[in-house]
């Protein structure tokens, strides 16, 4: 960047500054008018000419606006994956998430700390009878191509997502029963049963509100907007070249605040190391995905110009019991395993120290709804070894049993986390085999049941209701075949209820039924590092950022560059 | 000459048949349900799998789905991608070009290079240029490319700064015109680096082993005995004779040309086939694998008529057969 800055010492401070900050009104407004290759090469002129510009600059009497949109900065953001449409709603794209979730809005959605704020809805109300919610929405919200959005938008995407059961949110939204218009910018959501848990739902994933005008009447599968979609936020696609980038501009009628930047690139480098290299060789500005090896972090964070944010996800590093099989049928194999788990050392050998130890039965990171008092077992590979003993699985020397523990190898922690696991139970003397499927592979084994120990982790917010997947009987991640009537009904206690304190009392019981029986043990909380240049600020994924309270998860709404 | 390459042709359709055969079933026993990865392994449940399996077409029997795919395929449709819910063919050619360009340019440099250091090192066996360039042969041969080129871009894009880190193009810059080509150039620069040093070993070490042993024929013997120069001798006779080996390898390695080069292409952020052939497989993208499948029996059965053609164009006693 030496080459650029050459030649400016001939003025002095002060000036750089007044001149920088006119250049970037003269290009800004210039860019309107003549389009960003004028713009480009005039803020790329030297100090030569410097001088000149500085007196259109003047001339030109431009004031700085205090709340302008846009900006002259293009922020590149590395994701991993290509989007497999731009239409969000009708199938699971993890790949696709960041980038409709800023052309895009949802009518709510999750904060850095997983609470509900507004979005498109500027407020909601709960009825009295928690039958229906009533949205309203923001005055002024256009879509990319100008229509207006209105309360039929909204009308038609629920309905469709309910009416589609292929579509990721369809059961999560299930409990809406239909949509009412009273006029353009009130919604009223009519609910089957009152249902605590549907404005996290709404918030979540796979809720993005589409354009009415565009998709009503068609095959939203395969509506050409799946390929140039017409979104309301903040900004607006420009460009897609597959397996390479996605180029969005600013939306300079967005009606909420930001964005600040004039470009925002989404740059897909698939590999790990490739895509930190990229970061660190001025390539990019954020590293969003794929998240740098856990090992890495350390070095990273004495890195000049970057900044690494640790944000705790509401997930889990956990294993669970195949609860079919013996002998992990029984309850005191089950105890004498979770206490021969060192949690300190699963984080600090395969978490590189990122993360923290998990013993509550809930993410802590909603923390309303955890109990912190139904902890899980604590060290103590003695007393492992004796109640095993006791439990008629001596050692005599060999192994008491063997186990295989299956897991998925989604990043390199798993096999990591697997293999330091191996290590403890070996210590008390049980024979663990590592078998390490890629997604499709582990999907039919753990279907069949075909395991003893299964080690996973995934999202448990953005509300404990979403636990019933987990633990609940036929829950699509229970793979356990964990079936207890006493968890089915708090889940449908914790769900119905309307005030926070009231469920967590649910969710806090049931906590403690998994405390007892332990079909599942917790193991680490999941902290995803996001690497980033110190050039930038406003970032949801920054929780000391105040920012990330403000805006949704991948919102890059308020972030900004600030000039080399 | 006629006759036989329409012989040639007909061979390939049978084979193309099979191939086909063997991709879709192979595919259809490998472990892992679409359905449940379309309708997400977390969040589904068995009504919204089900939903999914109907939408993806696999609720019908093996047979029935076979048949369809062979109706489509007929009137020239590779079907539409699970994922991307687009037409195959189409993306298939959205990567073609960064595909032929990365693996297309570094095969012909691999081959060229390849053909020029192995016969220099095979004339004279046991020099320091011969034990060199075997030596550093055999280390590129048995280097994993993704290592490779991790290892160049730590040395020329992070340490150097002599090349971008990964890529096609300057995503910030947008460049247009000439910039534009010149940028890729620019990028293309590690990738194909990459491969050319992991793929002129063989083509080293079959020209080599195939001058040495020409150089040892009789009729060279018979040349030098009339006086006729070394180098004549060499450069008319013995390396035409040599260069017939490395060119049927080359000939089949330009079949797999279309196909990418899947682990390069991940390690450089390359918008290739062999990434997009790798998501499928991890997706269980069926319609897209078949497609890409497909091209690659097709192209490889090409290539390996072309070299037919290319022997019969210059060996008679082949033709006449």
């Amino acid at each position: 960047m030496s080459s650029r800055s050459s030649g400016r010492t001939r003025l002095n401070a002060e000036e750089i500054a007044l001149l920088e900050r006119q250049l970037r009104e003269v290009s800004w407004s210039r860019r309107r008018l003549l389009g960003r290759g004028v713009a480009l090469g005039l803020a790329g002129l030297g100090a030569a000419t410097g001088r000149w510009a500085m007196q259109r600059a003047r001339a030109a009497g431009l004031q700085t606006p205090t709340a302008q949109k846009g900006g002259d900065g293009t922020l590149v953001v590395i994701v991993s994956s290509d989007p497999l449409s731009f239409n969000p709603d009708f199938q699971v794209d993890d790949g696709g998430f960041p980038i409709a979730s800023n052309i895009y809005n949802t009518l709510l959605s999750l904060n850095g700390t997983y609470e509900v704020i507004p979005e498109l809805a500027t407020s909601w109300e709960v009825a009295e009878d928690g039958l229906s919610v009533t949205f309203t929405l923001a005055e002024g919200a256009t879509w990319h191509d100008g229509q207006p959005v209105t309360s039929a938008d909204v009308k038609y995407t629920f309905e469709q997502i309910v009416a589609d059961p292929a579509a990721p949110a369809a059961t999560l939204l299930s409990p809406i029963e239909g949509v009412e218009t009273p006029d353009d910018r009130t919604a009223v959501c009519r609910l089957k049963q009152p249902s605590a848990s549907i404005l996290g739902f709404i918030a979540w994933y796979g809720t993005f509100i589409l354009p009415a005008h565009i998709y009503q009447g068609t095959d939203w599968t395969q509506n050409p907007a799946n390929q140039s979609p017409i979104g309301s936020g903040p900004f607006k696609l420009v460009s897609y070249e597959p397996g390479s980038s996605i180029e969005l501009e600013a939306n300079l009628d967005y009606f909420g605040e930001g964005p600040y930047v004039d470009r925002l690139i989404f740059n897909i480098i698939p590999d790990a190391n490739t895509a930190l290299q990229a970061l660190l060789n001025g390539e990019a500005d954020v590293l969003h995905s794929p998240s740098p090896p856990a090992s890495q972090v350390p070095t990273l964070q004495e890195t000049p110009g970057i900044k690494v944010a640790l944000k705790q996800y509401p997930s889990v590093y956990y294993i669970g019991f195949n609860l079919e099989k013996e002998p992990f049928n029984k309850p005191e194999v089950r105890q004498a395993i979770a206490q021969a788990i060192d949690r300190d050392q699963i984080v600090e050998i395969a978490l590189a120290g990122i993360g923290s130890a998990a013993t509550t039965f809930y993410t802590s990171a909603i923390s309303w709804a955890v109990n912190n008092d139904a902890q899980a077992p604590s060290f103590d590979p003695e007393a492992a070894a004796a109640a095993l003993d006791a439990a008629g699985y001596p050692a005599n020397g060999g192994s008491r049993f063997k186990a295989q523990l299956v897991y998925f190898t989604a990043s390199p922690e798993y096999g990591d986390i697997a293999t330091v696991l191996k290590q403890q139970l070996a210590a008390i003397n049980i024979d663990v085999e590592l078998v390490g499927l890629e997604i499709g592979a582990y999907g039919d084994r753990m279907q069949a049941g075909d395991f003893d120990i299964g080690l996973i982790n995934g999202f448990q917010g953005p509300d404990p209701a979403n636990l019933r997947i987990r633990v609940g009987t036929g829950g699509s991640v229970n793979h356990w075949r964990l079936s207890n009537p006493d968890i089915d009904r708090l889940l449908d206690e914790g769900d119905a209820g309307t005030d926070q304190e009231s469920r967590a009392a649910k969710y806090m019981e049931l906590q403690a039924i998994l405390a007892r029986d332990l079909p599942i043990v917790p193991l680490a909380n999941v902290v995803v590092p996001y690497p980033y240049s110190d050039r930038v600020s406003g970032v949801f994924f920054d929780n000391d950022d105040p920012v990330a309270s403000q805006v949704g998860l991948n919102r890059f709404t308020l972030t900004r560059i600030a000039r080399e | 000459m006629g006759r036989y390459l329409g012989r040639q042709l007909l061979t390939i359709i049978p084979t193309l048949f099979l191939s086909i055969v063997i991709n879709f079933a192979l595919l259809h026993l490998a472990p892992g349900d679409p359905a449940r990865i379309y309708a997400g392994q977390d969040i589904a449940t068995e009504a919204q799998i089900e939903a999914t399996r109907r939408a993806l077409g696999l609720d019908d029997p093996l047979p029935v789905q076979f048949l369809r795919y062979l109706k489509e395929l007929a009137q020239g449709n590779l079907g539409i991608s699970f994922a991307y819910r687009r037409p195959v063919l189409d993306l298939i050619l959205d990567r073609m070009p960064a595909t032929l360009l990365l693996t297309g340019t570094s095969a012909v440099i691999a081959f060229v290079g390849g053909a020029l250091l192995g016969a220099a090192a095979g004339r004279r066996t046991m020099s320091r240029l011969d034990l060199s360039l075997s030596f550093l042969s055999y280390t590129f041969f048995a280097i994993p490319a993704f290592w490779l080129g991790l290892l160049l871009i730590l040395i020329f894009a992070s340490k150097l700064g002599w090349f971008p880190t990964s890529g096609m193009r300057d995503v910030r810059a947008g460049y247009t015109g000439w910039r534009a080509w010149l940028d890729v150039a620019h990028h293309m620069v590690l990738p194909t680096l990459t491969l050319v040093l992991v793929q002129m070993p063989i083509f080293y070490r079959i020209t080599r082993a195939s001058v040495v042993q020409q150089q040892r024929e009789d009729y060279v013997t018979t040349f030098r005995a009339t006086g006729m120069p070394h180098g004549r001798i060499f450069r008319r006779y013995a390396m035409r004779n040599a260069l017939l080996p490395t060119v049927t390898v080359f000939g089949l390695s330009l079949g797999f040309v279309v196909t990418g080069a899947a682990l390069v292409e991940i390690v450089f952020a390359w918008p290739g086939i062999g990434r997009l052939t790798l998501d499928a497989v991890f997706r269980r993208d069926y319609p897209l694998l078949l497609g890409i499948y497909l091209l690659l029996a097709v192209t490889v059965s090409l290539a390996i008529l072309l070299t037919d053609i290319v022997y019969a164009a210059l060996d008679p006693r082949i033709r006449l057969r």
